[in-house]
């Protein structure tokens, strides 16, 4: 008996073309833990934001202040869709908790003029070590992404991780 | 009819090729990770008011005193184990003190870190020196990755980096 050479080939393909989707997606899906030292104080040449051995950043101001804590974002994600599908911030409220505390993920186009966010609060019985968990935020895959947050006196970011698929 | 049949099969064979190869290339690129960071991202801790100062690429220590730094780094999940790390740094005058370079891989609550450390040779100049962090309890924890030194008086960071696999 003789097969084809088309019927070896198709289910190859077909293999081939299965393999290359799931794999494809599995390896796309990307999660990038950054160190809270990354974040910097907004509009300040003289800022109060503190950094730990540890690389966490701390506000050791005696009021709220800007940070930005930049995002490393992957555009190769999901084969280039790159929507943010979950991302935390392991933060510490240090002895504060009274203070009202925010966190916005923000996805952007490539000025920062419109963006899709996400905005998650802190409790205010929060102290010390808690992960805030945040919620999908699609569009604007090839711009820009930022953690922006008004930062209470004594409240730490620890670290924050994105994931993308 | 049969130079259709032949383009149809060459059409086919070209698809499970590329079906085949595909995964494999993606796979590769994406799980392997080597990221380099310019020492301008390091930070001084503890203090508002840093002796660091920045030039291309590079930071140094103004100050007349050893300072601690931190370096940040985005780890990959996906990526996995970190397999290999280096440092480029350099010495200017300064011969005598001690300057070891950390790296840190720890838990998500920060409460565990692996690490590993090289000790930087007490000539001037430039060097590029290379570790190795065993990160077996820290690897899958969406812990934070960084590296932290104490600085000599006139020290530079240029560069650092991470591979993960």
């Amino acid at each position: 008996m003789q097969h084809s050479p088309m019927r070896v080939l198709v289910p190859i393909s077909i293999a081939g073309a299965i393999a290359f989707g799931v794999l494809g997606d599995a390896v796309a899906a990307d999660t990038k833990v950054h160190s809270g030292s990354f974040c910097v104080e907004q509009a300040d040449i003289t800022p109060a934001i503190e950094y730990y051995v540890d690389s966490s950043a701390r506000n050791s101001g005696t009021g709220y202040n800007n940070w930005q804590c930049p995002v490393t974002r992957d555009n190769t994600a999901g084969g280039g869709a790159g929507d943010v599908t979950d991302w935390r911030v392991a933060v510490h409220r240090g002895g504060n908790t009274t203070d009202a505390w925010t966190l916005t993920l923000y996805s952007c186009n490539e000025h920062g003029t419109s963006c899709d966010s996400d905005v998650q609060t802190v409790a205010l019985t929060d102290s010390g070590y808690s992960l805030i968990n945040g919620a999908a935020v699609t569009g604007f895959e090839n711009g820009g992404m930022t953690i922006e947050s008004s930062v209470p006196p004594d409240c730490w970011i620890l670290h924050y991780r994105i994931v993308e698929e | 009819m049969f130079g259709t049949t032949k383009k149809w099969l060459r059409s086919l064979a070209t698809l499970s090729l590329a079906g085949g190869i595909a995964p494999c290339i993606l796979g590769e690129a994406s799980a392997a990770d080597h990221k380099a960071y310019p020492g301008t991202l390091c930070v001084q801790i503890n203090d508002v008011t840093p002796e660091i100062v920045y030039n291309r690429l590079r930071a140094t220590n103004t100050s007349a005193s050893d300072k601690t730094w931190t370096c940040p780094a985005v780890r990959d999940i996906e990526a996995g184990d970190v397999i290999g790390w280096t440092a480029t740094v350099h010495r200017d005058g300064n011969t005598t003190d001690d300057w070891v370079i950390f790296i840190n891989i720890c838990s998500m609550d920060m409460s565990s870190c692996d690490g590993d450390s090289i000790t930087v040779p007490k000539i001037n100049g430039t060097q590029t020196l290379a570790g190795f962090l065993d990160s077996v309890g820290n690897e899958e924890t969406y812990g934070p990755l960084f590296i932290r030194s104490e600085v000599p008086d006139s020290g530079r960071i240029y560069k650092y980096t991470i591979g993960e696999e």
